[in-house]
């Protein structure tokens, strides 16, 4: 165990938030990092479960009343496949938060993007520039087509576009010229994620998970294009630096767990449900009946996330240590129902393959 | 920039501007501040390194002798803008590999 500071009872507020408007998806990723799997579009009972719009918006304005929010982003499954979409985008935008959506692609048409305007940030996923590896990747035909006429859409309508990079075994060889593609596209920054493991997409971990050698190289090849055309590259998952050394990038920004500090993102699900990052799977209450704050300072979970040390750490580079806080502990979490062993891609991705 | 450099060029390369100092090229941080057809304006001048550390450096491009650039390199993110020229070369590099369509390359470059 970590022992915790003093001030943990008193930390600032979190200032940004993830939505999750629905759990359906019309993709099928086989890299998805959902608990339970990715649910059909056409799942009834995960329909009938959502909150309605006045649900979310009143969950957005509590969130607002306890919390000095600045940023939401709207996430899913596929946001976009609730037609509500703009109000709640609306409500957002008229507390003067930013938003951002984060989306497939897949059904942003240009009458969509006329919906929701450009004053929110897309974040899209590009897998590949190469339309059969992107498809394979999203689990159907024609997702690949429908990206790049989205992103081609946003660039037109002078939008904000945020390219997203999830790198597994099946595209890491394609992150530069994917990367050089979303550039074209009208890609603002690049958003590079290594496959995340959870507890349903463990089982693909050995046909998905990129080795560690090939994170290597697709960190090399960004370094090189972030300064070649001065595009701001995040890895936003965490690339555990026992497994690279990521201190030697100074072109790109490395993401690492907030430990349910400020600068935490709690995640809101369809029903209401709070979790601690979108990440987890742990529910720590429902903010139709709880409230935020309650949660963020009293809730035994919350320290604990915090304050669990994963065991494999114990005799790693303090240096090391103080700038990866530990992993994902929600991926380890969700993988072996304990925060106390680390990430399993720190030991997996290391394995030879 | 071990040897901390005191002057570097301006050259065009790929279309792309960049400072050449100690044998290296690297690329001029292209943001709000620093627009490609300012940099236009400094080709071929030498420029001042101003300030430097192992990783890092301030560079004043010159212009009629005075300094009125400042450009950090690495360039600072929440400043990064991405050259127009160098998006537009990219598209009609993958138009003419037929990754992307007449359709959209007409919505990208307009």
């Amino acid at each position: 165990m970590k022992p915790a500071p003093d001030n943990f009872q008193s930390r600032p507020l979190p200032k940004s938030f993830v939505i999750e408007l629905t759990k359906r998806c019309n993709n099928h990723c086989l890299y998805c990092y959902m608990a339970e799997g990715p649910s059909s579009q056409d799942c009834d009972h995960d329909r009938s479960s959502e909150l309605n719009t006045k649900g979310i918006t009143d969950i957005i304005a509590k969130l607002c009343d306890e919390a000095p929010v600045q940023s939401i982003a709207l996430s899913g499954g596929e946001p976009l496949l609730r037609e509500d979409l703009p109000e709640i985008l609306s409500f957002i935008q008229n507390k003067g938060i930013s938003a951002v959506i984060i989306t497939n692609g897949t059904l942003l048409t240009g009458e969509r993007l006329a919906s929701l305007g450009t004053k929110v940030t897309y974040e899209i996923t590009l897998l590949s520039y190469r339309r059969e590896v992107h498809d394979r990747l999203a689990g159907r035909r024609g997702a690949w087509d429908a990206v790049v006429d989205a992103m081609a859409n946003v660039r037109q309508a002078k939008g904000t576009l945020v390219a997203v990079f999830v790198a597994t075994k099946l595209n890491s060889a394609d992150v530069s010229k994917t990367t050089e593609l979303a550039i074209a596209l009208g890609a603002s920054g690049l958003m590079y994620n290594r496959m995340n493991l959870g507890a349903h997409n463990i089982r693909q971990a050995d046909r998905l998970l990129p080795t560690a050698g090939m994170i290597r190289e697709n960190l090399d090849a960004l370094e090189e294009l972030s300064g070649r055309y001065q595009l701001p590259v995040a890895a936003s998952v965490a690339i555990e630096p026992c497994v690279i050394d990521t201190r030697k990038y100074k072109q790109i920004h490395f993401g690492w767990c907030p430990l349910a500090g400020e600068e935490s993102y709690f995640t809101i699900d369809p029903r209401g449900n709070v979790r601690i990052c979108n990440h987890s799977g742990v529910v720590l209450g429902n903010l139709k009946q709880d409230r935020f704050t309650d949660i963020y300072y009293n809730h035994p979970y919350v320290r604990a996330f915090r304050d669990t040390w994963p065991v494999e750490c114990e005799g790693c580079d303090p240096e090391l240590k103080a700038i990866c806080c530990g992993g994902c502990k929600a991926s380890a979490e969700q993988c072996y129902g304990t925060l106390a062993r680390v990430d399993p891609f720190v030991t997996i991705s290391q394995q030879v393959h | 920039m071990a040897n901390q450099p005191k002057t570097g060029t301006v050259v065009l390369k790929d279309g792309i501007y960049c400072l050449e100092a100690e044998g290296k090229l690297r690329a001029i941080p292209v943001s709000p501040k620093t627009q490609p057809a300012q940099l236009k304006d400094v080709v071929g001048q030498k420029v001042e390194i101003l300030y430097s550390e192992p990783t890092s450096f301030v560079a004043g491009l010159l212009v009629g002798g005075r300094i009125p650039i400042l450009c950090y390199f690495p360039r600072d993110p929440d400043l990064s803008v991405v050259d127009e020229g160098a998006r537009a070369t990219l598209a009609k590099q993958f138009l003419n590999e037929g990754v992307l369509s007449q359709e959209n390359y007409k919505k990208l470059v307009g």
